[in-house]
């Protein structure tokens, strides 16, 4: 969620009611201080408050994961809930802190303040990454599709620049069986992604610029007629491209790097008749669009690789709260 | 990236737009990527760890492992129940009544304070002290805060509570004649040191209280004291090492280079000391004062050793009077006797000194079998010397000796003399006592005025002498070496413990005031607080038999009934 948008109209309700809460009860909490001499425990009316308010944002914060899930529901717009999730989220942990005392107690307490420091600390850096990393990615992934089908996408080009390849250079009969659809050597495609690619083209990413619109489009290259002399584009492909395509970055092919492909790609230019460089043109797109989407994995890891830790500690934190309030009524 | 041109020649074409919705599957959000896989499984791993190591820890341990929501280590005294919850707490019952929700004097005597109570008693504070204000035990003795906490350590805010606004903290207000009712605070509050006729219970009637203004009442101990003239050179007479008996000099003093004739000099710890050990024993030994001989070897260090007759006077004041006659030894007087039996003592001694002889030959039986027979032996002596004293014809032998004087004649002579000696001069009783005379001229009805010199000055506070020992003396007890007439008090008001004990004040960046604690329990104490030699819980020093029980029960934590003399609930 980007802060810089209608931040007035969605966040800044929600900052002023944090803020007040916590003012409010610092406040309180600081009187108490001078009037005991000593910082009021979770026991006292003061820490009391403290604890039922964190623990009932605690709940409000909770609250978010079914409301995503049940987005039809006529109860606010999730960006709306979003903003409080931010915003009263920050505020519960010095809320929490004030309401242990500034001590760290037993092992339970001790691991509840471990968890509410974990989640308060990993929302706070998933909330800092949102606000870098789609503008980056918007920048620096063009191709940027949509993260679950990277390795459909990939497989699918695969399969059509195998295809291009093979019209390219003509296919041999040992190559046919080979690389056919149930045994292919280097494409796990299955049966369906092998219907869906396009018997004639070539579908890659590329960003497109029209005035000020700009956006990713598909580009398409017609397979051509078999080019003389064109076996050293037959033999790069299966052993440089393919790889490559397949196992991107991992493969330590030399490809992964954009200025190192595009040498490769001129020097392989130099080796095939100008009929063919289309096809290699179509590969380095297709290498590109491979680099990119690489590209993309990463950043979606940063993106969400928070939520490995905010959401699982975020459950362990209800539980475990759950059980401290029974306990403490207990032994009061 | 560039269009690519068709290698034939033949214009691109462009995929149809179910050919590119057709790369992108329409249900793709059904199925989740490999890290939205892991989420799930440490999603629904959270839960199940979580809960399984509370409820695991509570297989294994039961009610024990409830621990775990412990704030923090308990005091080291009540470790054997780190993990016994209910040794102290009663399940769904505030152990603090402070606590939120639940009133002060709630939980006094509820579940939780019978379970202090079981090895813990004391007596209340005041009895007429409002129950709505009081505490319960865990309300002020907070534990949890480690090993080391001094659970006796309560904030100021437990004791102001009260003594900020004490007319509203005592049941049907403060009596018309009671107390001086001061508001306070904080120490900055504190009223001046109030000075209390001795009393064993420390609740005398005030004499007055130490003002900074000098206006301090007189000392109540009956005792004539000249600390200016003790303290000077030669106690102010040239009293030399020459002048104690040998036994005594290593004790004032004296060390093998020191010239005999050398003035005697004494400090501050000639008399008064900590420890019965600090000096040498006194040439009679080192007698118990107080009555009950409780002083231990060792004292506390708190307060200083009472002072006595026996151990600090009779090296310079032997208590005797002459007996006339060649080669005669003065006679001894028991130090701590009445006028009467002073009395009794001196006609016995002259009647026997008169009649050249002692209690047998005054005809009287000797060994008896009888227990009482040391009380007939006198009864007797005392009826033979009224005889003596009565009869005329009985005179003292000599060559002439029907002009001589009657023994009757000479022992009333002696007996007068002794007793001037005694009351009217100025180097023995009176050197020190003063007497009431309500009952006439005759000495042997006169009485001692008791000495009432406080164990403890302020009954109410505490000081410990050895935690000030760095400090000089005369910082607290200012004035000693001038001060010549019994009356003055020579201690300390309030102010000049405020001189270390408060807020610390800085000028140009030294300490010159203040930064000692201040804390009403740094002198106070609560529970049987007028007792200061006895502590905390002296109720429960001895407990009855019964209520004794096995370390098998001690380490269980089960709460007992409460000791007796515990805390009584203060009724509203």
């Amino acid at each position: 969620m980007l802060l810089n948008r209608e931040f007035r109209a969605q966040h800044l309700p929600w900052v002023v009611l944090a803020l007040a809460i916590l003012a409010g009860l610092g406040a309180w909490f600081v009187v108490e201080r001078f009037r005991l001499g000593e910082w009021p425990g979770g026991s006292t009316a003061v820490g009391l408050t403290l604890g039922v308010v964190g623990g009932v944002l605690i709940l409000f914060e909770f609250l978010l994961w079914p409301r995503k899930k049940k987005r039809a529901w006529r109860i606010g717009r999730v960006r709306i809930w979003l903003a409080g999730h931010i915003w009263l989220g920050l505020i519960t942990l010095p809320l929490l802190i004030f309401h242990s005392g500034f001590h760290l107690g037993g092992s339970l307490s001790t691991v509840l303040t471990v968890l509410l420091v974990a989640v308060v600390l990993s929302g706070a850096w998933g909330l800092v990454l949102q606000q870098l990393l789609p503008r980056r990615m918007l920048e620096e992934v063009p191709a940027e599709t949509i993260y679950s089908q990277i390795g459909r996408i990939g497989r699918l080009t695969r399969i059509e620049a195998r295809r291009l390849v093979e019209a390219t250079c003509g296919p041999t009969e040992d190559e046919r069986d080979r690389f056919s659809p149930d045994g292919e050597e280097g494409i796990d495609s299955d049966e369906e992604e092998e219907q869906t690619a396009n018997p004639s083209y070539v579908v890659v990413g590329a960003l497109r610029t029209a005035g000020r619109v700009q956006g990713t489009v598909l580009q398409t290259s017609v397979p051509s007629a078999p080019v003389p002399g064109s076996e050293p584009l037959r033999v790069f492909f299966y052993d440089e491209v393919l790889p490559y395509l397949k196992s991107g970055g991992s493969s330590r092919s030399p490809l992964a790097q954009r200025h190192r492909a595009e040498a490769i790609f001129r020097d392989l230019k130099t080796q095939l008749d100008p009929k063919a460089h289309p096809t290699v043109d179509a590969l380095a797109a297709a290498c590109d669009q491979r680099r990119q989407h690489d590209h993309q994995a990463r950043l979606h890891g940063w993106l969400h690789g928070w939520l490995l830790v905010h959401l699982p500690m975020s459950i362990a934190l209800v539980a475990l709260m759950i059980i401290h309030i029974y306990v403490a009524i207990k032994y009061w | 990236m560039a269009e690519y041109p068709n290698p034939t020649g033949s214009s691109p074409r462009r995929p149809s737009g179910k050919q590119r919705a057709a790369r992108i599957p329409l249900n793709y959000y059904k199925t989740r990527d490999g890290m939205g896989r892991l989420r799930l499984v440490l999603v629904a791993l959270a839960p199940i760890l979580t809960l399984g190591w509370w409820y695991g820890g509570r297989l294994l341990r039961g009610d024990r492992a409830d621990s775990r929501v412990s704030h923090g280590p308990v005091w080291g005294g009540h470790a054997m129940w780190e993990d016994d919850c209910q040794a102290c707490h009663t399940p769904f019952e505030p152990i603090k009544s402070g606590a939120a929700f639940a009133s002060r004097g709630s939980s006094r005597l509820s579940g939780s304070d019978q379970r202090c109570s079981s090895c813990h008693t004391g007596p209340a504070h005041h009895a007429n002290q409002r129950s709505s204000l009081t505490e319960s035990c865990g309300g002020c003795h907070r534990d949890h805060r480690g090993r080391d906490a001094d659970l006796n350590r309560v904030p100021d805010h437990q004791c102001t509570v009260c003594h900020s606004d004490l007319p509203h903290a005592i049941q049907g207000g403060p009596p018309e004649d009671g107390p001086l009712y001061v508001d306070v605070a904080s120490f900055a509050d504190h009223p001046d040191f109030g000075v209390r006729v001795p009393s064993p219970d420390g609740r005398g009637p005030l004499l007055g209280r130490l003002s900074d203004s000098g206006d301090s009442p007189d000392d109540p101990s009956n005792l004539k004291f000249n600390h200016a003239m003790h303290l000077a050179v030669g106690i102010d007479c040239n009293f030399t090492f020459a002048d104690l008996s040998p036994e005594d000099r290593s004790r004032y003093g004296q060390t093998t280079s020191t010239p005999i004739d050398t003035p005697v000099r004494l400090d501050c710890d000639s008399c008064h000391l900590l420890d019965a050990g600090d000096r040498p024993l006194p040439a009679s030994g080192w007698t118990p004062s107080g009555g009950d001989g409780a002083i231990p070897s060792r004292s506390t260090g708190e307060y200083m050793l009472p002072v006595s007759y026996e151990n600090h006077c009779r090296a310079c004041h032997p208590l005797t009077v002459g007996v006339p006659g060649p080669g005669r030894p003065p006679l001894a007087i028991p130090h701590g006797a009445q006028p009467g039996e002073l009395r009794r003592l001196l006609e016995q001694a002259f009647a026997a000194e008169l009649l050249d002889t002692d209690r047998s030959r005054l005809d009287l039986p000797a060994d008896r079998p009888d227990p009482d027979a040391d009380a007939q032996v006198e009864s007797q002596a005392i009826d033979a010397i009224r005889t003596l004293l009565s009869d005329a014809d009985n005179r003292l032998p000599g060559p002439d000796r029907r002009g001589a004087e009657t023994v009757g004649d000479a022992l009333s002579d002696r007996i007068r003399q002794a007793e001037a000696t005694l009351y009217l001069g100025t180097q023995t009783c009176t050197e020190c006592h003063s007497y009431d005379a309500t009952a006439g001229a005759d000495p042997s009805r006169w009485t001692v005025r008791p000495p009432m010199v406080p164990e403890v000055w302020f009954p109410h506070a505490r000081f410990s002498h050895v935690a000030h020992r760095a400090v000089d003396c005369s910082q607290c007890h200012g004035g000693a070496t001038d001060s010549k007439v019994s009356d003055d008090i020579l201690l300390a008001p309030a102010s000049s413990c405020r001189d270390c004990h408060g807020p610390a004040e800085y000028a140009r960046g030294e300490l010159v005031r203040g930064g000692a604690r201040s804390d009403c329990v740094e002198c106070h104490r609560y529970h049987n607080g007028d007792a200061p030699l006895q502590g905390i819980g002296a109720l429960a020093r001895q407990v009855d038999e019964e209520q004794r029980r096995s370390v098998e029960a001690f380490l269980r934590g089960s709460a007992g009934a409460p000791l007796s003399g515990g805390p009584s609930p203060p009724s509203e």
